[in-house]
């Protein structure tokens, strides 16, 4: 998987968003396979191409507007296709959030807002091919504030949370370290420390990661 | 007994009452002075008995002129004074022989009126039959006797001689003697067997009245039968004479007591049109209108206009009102309209003081039927053109928030992807002051991206699109500035309209919450029970009135236009609103 150059399935049937996405792609160095308008095209690209690194999908597409591109994305999780999807959405809700990342691992969900910060969109898509989780800083925010008082992240520092906040946005721990101005040693011992709180221990690092966002996530439903 | 009603003057009553007391005292003066022998309750009662009878029918003649009925009655006193008549005439006219045979009428005419008591008029067909056999059985007797009966000529008495008599000697008598009590016997039974009948098919009840009339029956038929079987042994005697006197006395007794009961009157006329005023059910009119006209039969159709018919009280077809003849029933119109129609079981013969109020009463409740029914349909026209307009409006948010993110949303974000692109071109080092411009620009974008979004969800319940109620519902709570806590139990199955009235209800309180009540925490329920029930709580410090805010007014609007309910209590100690909403919204 040549993740220096990712290549994507882009899939929007609003044209102008499209477009404007599959040039911020291959300005960031990604290499898109193909603009698509429907998840049903995308089906039949993914069947064509083969070898792809990460989907951009409008969470919204015909044939109903509604949901086409989280759909797809079940779909394709249950078919056991483990490629990263980066789902864009118009809304900012947890509940969708809480959706797409319920399907599997290397997903992630943008607002679409992101389109206008190229740079957040190419590491998005990064991410999810790596098989990492992207969760929109907005939504993110949402469920921090959402999560106080749900059982297992009451144990959290404000710092701790922090940390937890951006990670579930898909940062590196040097990514937060920036972030936050913290040295990357600190930002590595917080992270182990709120890993441990959440009874998240003995694990890979990437897959303990998404399970903390999950855990996230999870708060809210209870 | 023929049925054919035909008016007695009303002025006949009184002489017909005179003319029965006259008799009745005569008879048993002439009874007296005839027979010095007879003690005096062997004389009097019969007689009197017969002066009661003729003063009911008198009463009868004067209240509900019916022939049949006035001619029973009489007949029972007639036939009931015959042979004290006969004994009193015996000396001065040979009339006393047919007068004394008349007597043989007295069971079967007896029979007849408490038939009529127990049944009405119409009485039913076995106990009727019954009755007309009884009659010629007796009838053939009168002739029998009226033929071979001379006891002048026979010299058993000085008295007037039959001229009648088919017969010479006493022979052809003395045979014949038996076989007429055995005949009489015969009469007495079927009578009996006629008002059991009607006694065992009267549709009412049967109390106390009902038991002492035919417990009155049985002691006048076991008086007749002592009588028959004396004669049979070779012994008459008249010692029945005062318990036969008693049986009819209380045959008559419960006979009068029924009549002023179903007598047709203005006080079953109020009821009726009291129940006509207020929303009476058809069965229950009809049977005020039988009390009224005083025919328990009566029937009562009603004009459907959808059909062009009339049906009864049961919405079936009328199949009766056709085959009865027109003195059997009252049509009811209204400027020219049918409105109903009463058809009885006998001629209706009411005074119009009473037939009038009873097409009023059935005018009246048409009307206020029709007009009920009206007033239902345009509530239901009301309720449904809310209805319409609310998924109108729907429709629109829908409709707006779509054009919005197809329209101006697109557009902001491919130009945010562009301006991009170009500061991605742009050498800061170089000319800071554009790297700078474009980054503002991008800055500016995204506030104006997010107002628009927020400017979305606030046109629509935009999650609702995409999700489920609880989704919904649960993004709203995570908006919510104030701790919201979210109970959601079965929501998947609540049509479209329900869904977004409770998240429009959830959201528009929790935005109250958090402008108004300065609350630590929101407690959110919904529930789907027979409805949906969407509670909002909070432990704020009150003060919501509906009518303040156009925002609850909406809310109240918007629910009621589902037919739903929008309750708000508030105090000191919080709000609550609580929603309940049907599950079955048009």
């Amino acid at each position: 998987m040549s993740l220096a150059r990712p290549r994507v399935l882009v899939a929007d049937d609003a044209v102008l968003v499209r477009e404007g996405v599959v040039q911020l792609l291959r300005a960031g160095g990604c290499e898109v396979l193909a603009a698509l308008e429907d998840a049903d095209g995308v089906r039949s690209a993914l069947a064509s191409t083969g070898d792809v690194d990460a989907l951009v999908l409008d969470i919204r597409m015909p044939p109903t507007h509604t949901d086409e591109g989280l759909a797809l994305l079940e779909r394709l999780r249950a078919d056991g296709v483990r490629t990263g999807v980066l789902l864009l959405s118009m809304y900012a809700s947890p509940t969708l959030a809480l959706r797409a990342l319920s399907a599997g691992g290397a997903t992630g969900y943008l607002l679409k807002d992101r389109v206008r910060d190229g740079g957040a969109l190419v590491d998005a898509v990064r991410t999810v091919a790596r098989g990492g989780t992207v969760v929109d800083p907005e939504v993110v925010a949402l469920m921090l504030r959402a999560s106080t008082g749900a059982s297992r992240l009451d144990a959290l520092s404000e710092r701790e949370r922090e940390v937890l906040g951006l990670m579930a946005e898909g940062r590196s721990n040097q990514g937060i370290a920036k972030e936050l101005h913290l040295a990357v040693k600190t930002v590595d011992s917080h992270v182990e420390h709120l890993l441990t709180k959440m009874g998240l221990e003995a694990s890979v690092d990437e897959h303990r990661r998404v399970l903390a966002v999950l855990e996230v996530l999870r708060a809210l439903d209870a | 007994m023929g049925l054919s009603g035909t008016r007695v003057g009303a002025l006949a009553a009184p002489g017909l009452s005179a003319a029965a007391l006259v008799a009745g005292v005569t008879g048993g003066f002439v009874l007296d002075a005839a027979a010095p022998y007879l003690a005096p309750w062997d004389v009097w009662p019969l007689p009197l008995v017969a002066t009661a009878y003729a003063a009911v029918a008198a009463y009868v003649a004067t209240a509900r002129p019916r022939l049949a009925h006035v001619a029973a009655l009489l007949l029972v006193s007639v036939s009931v004074a015959a042979p004290a008549l006969s004994f009193g005439l015996a000396q001065r006219s040979w009339s006393w022989v047919g007068i004394g045979a008349l007597a043989a009428l007295a069971a079967p005419s007896v029979g007849w009126v408490c038939g009529a008591t127990l049944r009405g008029e119409a009485m039913g067909t076995v106990p009727r039959r019954l009755l007309t056999v009884a009659v010629a059985l007796a009838a053939s007797q009168v002739v029998v006797r009226a033929l071979v009966d001379d006891p002048a000529a026979w010299g058993w008495c000085r008295c007037a001689g039959n001229p009648l008599a088919l017969t010479s000697g006493s022979g052809p008598f003395e045979r014949l003697e038996p076989w007429l009590a055995v005949a009489d016997l015969a009469v007495v039974g079927l009578v009996v067997l006629a008002v059991g009948t009607a006694f065992w098919e009267r549709p009412g009840r049967r109390g106390v009245p009902e038991l002492a009339l035919v417990g009155g029956l049985l002691v006048a038929a076991g008086a007749w039968a002592v009588a028959d079987l004396a004669v049979l042994a070779g012994r008459p005697t008249s010692d029945a004479g005062p318990a036969l006197a008693v049986g009819l006395l209380v045959v008559l007794a419960v006979h009068l007591a029924g009549l002023r009961r179903g007598r047709p009157s203005r006080a079953h006329v109020a009821d009726l049109l009291l129940a006509a005023r207020e929303r009476s059910d058809p069965a229950r009119l009809r049977e005020l209108v039988a009390r009224a006209v005083g025919d328990p039969g009566a029937a009562v159709y009603w004009w459907d206009r959808e059909s062009g018919s009339y049906v009864d009280h049961l919405g079936r077809p009328a199949t009766l009102a056709a085959d009865r003849p027109s003195t059997h029933v009252l049509e009811v119109e209204s400027e020219g309209r049918p409105i109903a129609r009463v058809v009885t079981e006998r001629p209706l013969v009411v005074d119009p003081g009473i037939r009038g109020p009873v097409a009023e009463a059935l005018r009246l409740s048409t009307e206020n039927r029709l007009l009920q029914e009206e007033l239902a349909a345009s509530l239901v026209q009301v309720r449904e053109s809310r209805s319409r307009i609310v998924q109108a409006s729907d429709e629109a948010r829908r409709r707006i928030e779509r054009d919005l993110h197809d329209g101006a949303q697109q557009l902001l974000i491919s130009t945010g992807a562009k301006l991009n692109l170009a500061s991605t071109q742009v050498d800061a080092a170089r000319d800071p002051a554009l790297a700078d411009a474009l980054a503002e620009a991008s800055d500016e974008l995204g506030r104006a991206l997010s107002e628009l979004r927020s400017l979305a969800r606030g046109i629509t319940p935009t999650a609702l699109v995409h999700g489920s109620l609880t989704d919904a519902l649960e993004d709203l709570a995570l908006r919510s500035p104030v701790p919201t806590t979210l109970h959601v139990t079965g929501t998947e199955v609540v049509p479209a309209e329900v869904q977004a009235t409770a998240y429009f209800v959830v959201a528009e309180c929790l935005a109250n919450v958090a402008r108004h009540a300065h609350a630590t925490t929101v407690r959110v329920q919904v529930e789907l029970g027979r409805g949906l029930r969407v509670e909002v709580a909070d432990d704020g410090r009150g003060g919501a009135e509906p009518s303040a805010g156009s925002g609850l007014k909406g809310l109240r609007d918007r629910v009621e236009a589902l037919d739903g309910d929008l309750t708000i209590t508030s105090s000191a100690s919080g709000t609550a609103v609580v929603a309940l909403l049907p599950n079955d919204a048009p």
